[in-house]
């Protein structure tokens, strides 16, 4: 296998709140827990996750933006925390990111050349005539004319606008990009142009990405690995084709229902439908933290958490109930082809 | 036609710029009858919410005007109404659902307060029965604890639950028509899911028309009736879901269909449709889309395709489908 950019290994991350009274205690928020993550050269690894599954903050602990509480991130083997400074520059320089909303992380005050430069600039990399080379030539890779590095922000479409956040984190050639919902604010035919733009990116010249989305059609099309966080836990891994069109954890399978178009007024019985919002990383729920929207939860699910198993090379999932009984007389119903080994009723 | 519901008549409304003219709802026509939801899909800029404004009346001003067309609402057409008369349908006959359930509630103003707005400011209810009839709401739209949750501000309750609480609002009058512009793009798929349920049950009961606008053309056959699908400020293909989305006629809503990721679907390559939309200010004589369609020949710039019925109520704006006699 190729070498590991990133790795994680038990990632956690936890807030304290605001003090609800004067001598009160201040509520802990886990935000992350327990997170281990390998990145490859070359290959997208895909987190989805409602809002609050803690997918940011792992991006952020991931860029050094953020001081994990415990656990380790490993930049080419070597952990980051132990990094002296010209590594934390090269650190800086090989892993780059890019953010949903190109509205607030572009100035709205520098010229787009400025804007891609300005990383050049700083880490003092290139000086001069150099940094305008490779600023054009940013720019000419993400596909926007030579001519819009005298524009400014308010000038381009929102799809434009990725395109040179995109070309920022390109100008100091980096070896992994971290993408925090880079298409979620984008139009949906919009969408596909940036994806194929970072699949073209990715085959010129290996680049690893990891791809932070609550759409899943889109981790589907861009990733081969799935990671899939619940209230700062991952609950189901392994490769993205298998997990999203196979899913074994309810709240997978939830997930896919969810993002599958449908005809009104049909096939809506499922049980999974009735499930209500996410709970909150503040009050998180006994023993499994999805219990409380799980249709299928026993009382082993309220008392004791699930450790992750390994069901196939690289495919992981934490559940209790994918081993009892019930679930396997529901796997011979469903059959391989089914979406789901619970729920034969979801086709 | 006849049982009521909205029908609009080449609705036309501009916005007047020092640039010119800003073609941007230019000759639109559709029907909704009672109980039914029409799904409005078209890429950002195409016209979809300046048509909700002016049906509305609340266009931009100075800027934005309605230059001609005809709105009836169960029979009346709302472009004759006075300011004033067009003040009491406003929540009352027509209620909108916006995108960003942050910015359209008050910050500072509570939950209960913002929901009850409507039954204070077109049914002049006051205390106690207020009380009751807003509780009664937030207890339609599934919003738990509705006694407490009056006296919460919109910043503690969650994203789905503060949609649901303009859901609440909006429904206050029992509106005749509901415009929902893009209601739960800001929201979790879990959660939209759950909120379009939630949406469908209440248009079950009280029988409103919708009108549902959206980007993302795969969420119109879970919610929709019928869809139109708009491109640079006029309707090129409407009629029953069901006919466009298994016989798409127009090689934009072709591309529109084909040009998002599905996650039913194994295509490994997705097809972006080339090219920009066209200005609005003089887009010129032929098809809006004939500079991006792989399929435009001669006619195409020339002139304006005229509207093609294909089967009942599936109609087309394209000159594949209506060739000159």
């Amino acid at each position: 296998m190729s070498d590991i950019v990133l790795s994680a290994e038990s990632l956690t991350k936890t807030f304290h709140g605001r003090k609800r009274w004067l001598f009160g205690r201040p509520p802990v928020i886990h935000a992350v827990s327990n997170v281990d993550l390998r990145l490859h050269e070359g290959e997208t690894v895909g987190v989805v996750g409602e809002s609050g599954s803690g997918k940011t903050t792992l991006a952020r602990l991931l860029l050094q933006l953020e001081w994990p509480t415990s656990g380790t991130v490993r930049f080419r083997g070597r952990a980051v925390d132990e990094l002296a400074p010209p590594g934390v520059r090269e650190f800086r320089q090989t892993v780059q990111a890019v953010f949903q909303d190109p509205y607030s992380s572009l100035s709205p005050r520098m010229r787009i050349g400025e804007i891609v430069a300005e990383p050049l600039v700083v880490s003092r990399q290139l000086a001069g005539t150099d940094v305008l080379r490779r600023v054009a030539e940013a720019l000419e890779r993400v596909g926007l004319e030579a001519g819009s590095a005298q524009r400014y922000p308010h000038e381009l479409s929102g799809g434009q606008r990725q395109r040179v956040a995109i070309a920022r984190a390109l100008a100091s050639s980096p070896k992994a990009i971290i993408l925090d919902e880079p298409v979620s604010s984008l139009d949906v035919s919009i969408r596909v142009q940036i994806l194929n733009l970072l699949r073209e990116l990715q085959a010129q010249s290996g680049l690893a990405y990891l791809f932070i989305s609550h759409d899943l059609s889109s981790v589907r099309y861009l990733c081969r690995r799935v990671m899939v966080m619940y209230l700062g836990r991952v609950i189901e891994e392994g490769p993205a084709a298998a997990v999203l069109a196979r899913p074994k954890h309810p709240y997978t399978q939830l997930l896919r229902m969810a993002a599958i178009p449908r005809w009104k007024g049909r096939g809506d019985q499922n049980p999974l439908f009735q499930a209500d919002e996410a709970g909150d990383t503040l009050n998180l729920p006994s023993g499994c933290a999805f219990h409380p929207r799980c249709p299928y939860s026993a009382p082993v699910c309220i008392r004791e958490r699930p450790v992750a198993r390994e069901l196939g090379p690289g495919r992981y999932m934490a559940c209790h109930g994918y081993e009892e009984p019930l679930h396997e007389a529901d796997a011979r119903h469903a059959g391989d082809a089914g979406v789901s080994n619970r729920s034969p009723l979801l086709e | 036609m006849v049982s009521g519901g909205l029908e609009v008549r080449d609705l036309t409304a501009y916005l007047f710029t020092k640039r010119g003219a800003v073609r941007a709802v230019d000759g639109v026509s559709f029907d909704i009858p009672r109980g039914k939801t029409l799904g409005l899909v078209g890429e950002s800029g195409s016209g979809k919410s300046m048509t909700c404004l002016a049906l509305m009346q609340l266009l931009p001003r100075p800027a934005g005007r309605i230059v001609a067309g005809e709105v009836l609402l169960d029979g009346v057409d709302l472009l004759k109404l006075s300011e004033r008369d067009m003040q009491a349908v406003r929540g009352k006959g027509i209620a909108m659902i916006l995108q960003d359930p942050t910015s359209s509630m008050n910050p500072v103003l509570k939950v209960g307060y913002q929901v009850g707005e409507p039954l204070r400011e077109h049914e002049k209810l006051r205390g106690d029965v207020l009380r009751k009839r807003v509780i009664d709401l937030l207890r339609q739209v599934r919003i738990g604890a509705p006694e407490e949750r009056m006296s919460a501000y919109p910043h503690e309750l969650s994203g789905g639950m503060r949609q649901r609480a303009v859901g609440a609002a909006a429904l206050a009058c029992n509106p005749r028509l509901l415009i929902a512009d893009e209601p739960t793009t800001s929201l979790d798929v879990t959660v939209q899911m759950h909120y379009l349920s939630l949406l469908q049950e209440i248009q079950q009961r009280e029988q409103f028309a919708m009108l549902f606008v959206t980007h993302d053309i795969h969420l119109v056959p879970s919610i929709c009736d019928f869809v139109a699908v708009m491109y640079a400020g006029r309707i090129v293909e409407q009629g029953e879901v069901e006919a466009v989305f298994t016989r798409p006629a127009h090689p934009y809503t072709r591309a529109l269909l084909k040009a998002a990721p599905r996650l039913d679907d194994e295509s490994d390559s997705l097809e972006p449709i080339p090219g920009l939309p066209p200005s609005l200010i003089e887009p010129g004589a032929g098809c809006r889309f004939g500079p991006r369609c792989s399929h435009a020949f001669d006619l195409c710039a020339g002139a304006y395709p005229p509207e093609t019925a294909l089967e009942e109520s599936h109609r087309v704006n394209c000159w594949l489908h209506g060739r000159p006699a």
